[in-house]
């Protein structure tokens, strides 16, 4: 069993779901209540990472981040150290990865609260920011936890992208996939099929835990 | 004058039809002002627009000497910074708060010992004690209604906008809260503008009445002088075509209510609405029943033998003129106009429950 990788996947898991919260939530709210026109467009470009192969959208991060991008310039400057082949570098892969799996979700929740409700809030003098945050918040709850979540177990079971950006450097970016696709290769089957069902049932359970939650507690509010 | 609110504007939609509002009103006084009109004739529209919801193409919305919108100057004041208070149609309670959360919601800039006496105030105002810590859905709809309604109180806003403040509840709790609705508007003191396509309604909670047709307010005046004296035949149609006629209350019997209309008696429902012994008797043509013969046997109380005076087929259904010592109006189906075999000048028998008579004062 590869503990070094299952506690890099979970760290990866987590940072990505955290940055994603604090990302994905301006982004869904501008799709769910923007009226512009070209708003299609940012909502093709959010949902790309669903149909691409792992390894184009890896390739295209791999190119952005390099040494002489402007972005891995840049964080060169300020780290001295480089984003390819990196922890950095892949946390950055899989939030672009789980973008969609995050900001759909959310953006459903928020456009599922009642307009009413939300114009009740500015008729009692509340503004579009605390209306957010004291209503359509409370009321997304379901839909928030859901994005968290997949994003969270769909950078645990992440490969090709992983792959492509960060390689497989143990502690740094070998993550729970890669560590069994390496015992596989060396013909190592048990160790890849102990880590494997450890996955499986890591994955189970964090699913099975959270939609158990949203029909039991969190439901209550939305229904009725 | 000081604080006329002053609307004069266009709203088209798309699919074309176009809103066009024309209205002033004295806001000095605590007075009930219904938008009475047929669904569908732009009245919500036209309270969107002013609550800043909905924002009209031309004209303007003025409160006193403040531009609420003015198309020419680009000003469209939004919903936050008009201080009205808008009671939605299903009231739009917050699911997810408990009462005094709901109430206390707009007066999220008040510090917190002035917040919670305010919604202590508005809970005694609206008989809600003992409810603070119940959520929306456990509440009855009569209850709701008062929750939303001191909801929108709070921040003491200038103006009330109230859209079909009584179709989220059925028929029984309707028939209550009318005058309770009229009672708590004038004690609130806030002027109102209330919306709603029911004649019973129009007539119970308001002080004036602007007819709304196809988007025009047709006409505007003391409730009692439009459904007196229409400007026109499509406001007579819209206000007119049920029985509205003056009446004493002459003495009760077993709980009900007698009242007297011309030679007529008739019983009614005593729900408190008016105390006052000279009152405005409503029937809806939909509530008259019609048979051939005097009925054995029935629970409801009102008998008159009439004859018909006219016929108007209106769709699926016939709209029967009766002379009963009153006039009455009643509303059958085809089926049953055949069945029954009416024709002009014969004799029938008009049967009313005394629940449909609906007093006003």
């Amino acid at each position: 069993m590869d503990w070094e990788a299952m506690w890099l996947s979970a760290r990866l898991s987590f940072w990505t779901m955290v940055i994603l919260l604090f990302l994905g939530t301006p982004i869904a709210y501008w799709l769910t209540f923007s009226k512009r026109r070209w708003k299609f467009l940012v909502e093709a470009i959010v949902a790309l990472p669903l149909v691409l192969p792992p390894t184009v959208l890896g390739f295209y991060v791999l190119m952005s981040i390099g040494p002489r991008s402007p972005v891995g310039h840049l964080y060169g400057e300020l780290t001295g150290g480089l984003l390819p082949f990196s922890f950095q570098g892949v946390l950055i892969a899989s939030i672009l990865y789980s973008l969609p799996f995050t900001v759909q979700p959310f953006s459903s929740a928020f456009a599922s609260v009642d307009r009413r409700l939300i114009e009740a809030s500015w008729c009692l003098g509340a503004s579009r920011i605390s209306t957010f945050r004291r209503l359509i918040v409370p009321l997304s709850a379901p839909g928030i936890l859901t994005g968290m979540v997949l994003s969270f177990a769909h950078t645990l079971g992440e490969f090709g992208v992983v792959l492509m950006v960060g390689g497989n450097l143990p502690g740094e970016t070998r993550t729970v996939s890669i560590s069994i696709y390496d015992e596989v290769q060396s013909l190592n089957y048990e160790a890849a099929g102990q880590t494997a069902l450890l996955l499986l049932l890591v994955s189970f359970l964090v699913l099975a835990v959270t939609y158990s939650l949203q029909k039991r507690v969190l439901a209550v509010w939305t229904t009725h | 004058m000081d604080n006329a609110l002053i609307l004069r504007f266009t709203k088209s939609y798309p699919g074309g039809s176009t809103i066009e509002a024309d209205l002033q009103l004295d806001t000095r006084r605590s007075s009930v002002t219904v938008l009475f009109g047929p669904s569908g004739s732009g009245k919500t529209t036209v309270l969107r627009c002013l609550a800043g919801l909905e924002r009209p193409e031309k004209g303007v919305i003025r409160y006193g000497d403040e531009a609420w919108f003015d198309a020419e100057h680009g000003i469209a004041l939004p919903p936050q910074r008009r201080r009205i208070g808008y009671l939605f149609q299903e009231y739009a309670l917050f699911p997810h708060l408990q009462v005094d959360e709901n109430i206390g919601y707009g007066l999220g800039r008040e510090s917190k010992r002035k917040r919670n006496s305010r919604v202590a105030e508005l809970m005694e105002l609206f008989r809600l004690q003992g409810l603070e810590n119940r959520y929306p859905r456990q509440l009855s709809g009569g209850q709701r209604q008062r929750v939303a309604l001191a909801r929108a109180v709070a921040p003491t806003p200038r103006l009330l906008l109230l859209d079909e403040p009584l179709s989220a509840l059925d028929n029984v709790a309707r028939g209550h809260l009318r005058a309770e609705l009229r009672q708590l508007l004038l004690k609130v003191g806030v002027p109102a503008l209330v919306v709603t396509h029911d004649r019973i309604e129009a007539i119970t909670l308001g002080d004036q009445l602007a007819v709304v047709i196809d988007g025009r307010i047709e006409q505007f005046g003391p409730t009692q002088a439009v459904f007196d004296h229409p400007a026109n035949r499509a406001v007579a149609q819209a206000v007119g075509v049920d029985t509205v006629l003056p009446a004493e209350i002459v003495g009760t019997d077993d709980g009900l209510v007698v009242v007297q209309t011309g030679s007529i008696r008739l019983y009614a429902v005593d729900t408190g609405e008016s105390a006052a012994s000279s009152v405005h008797l409503c029937i809806r043509a939909e509530e008259v029943m019609l048979e051939r013969h005097v009925p054995e046997g029935t629970s409801a109380r009102n008998h008159l033998r009439g004859r018909i005076t006219s016929i108007h087929p209106e769709g699926p259904v016939m709209r029967v003129r009766l002379d009963c010592g009153i006039p009455l109006t009643a509303v059958v189906t085809r089926r049953a106009h055949d069945e029954l075999n009416l024709r002009e000048n014969e004799w029938v028998t008009a049967t009313i429950k005394a629940n449909s008579v609906h007093l006003v004062s």
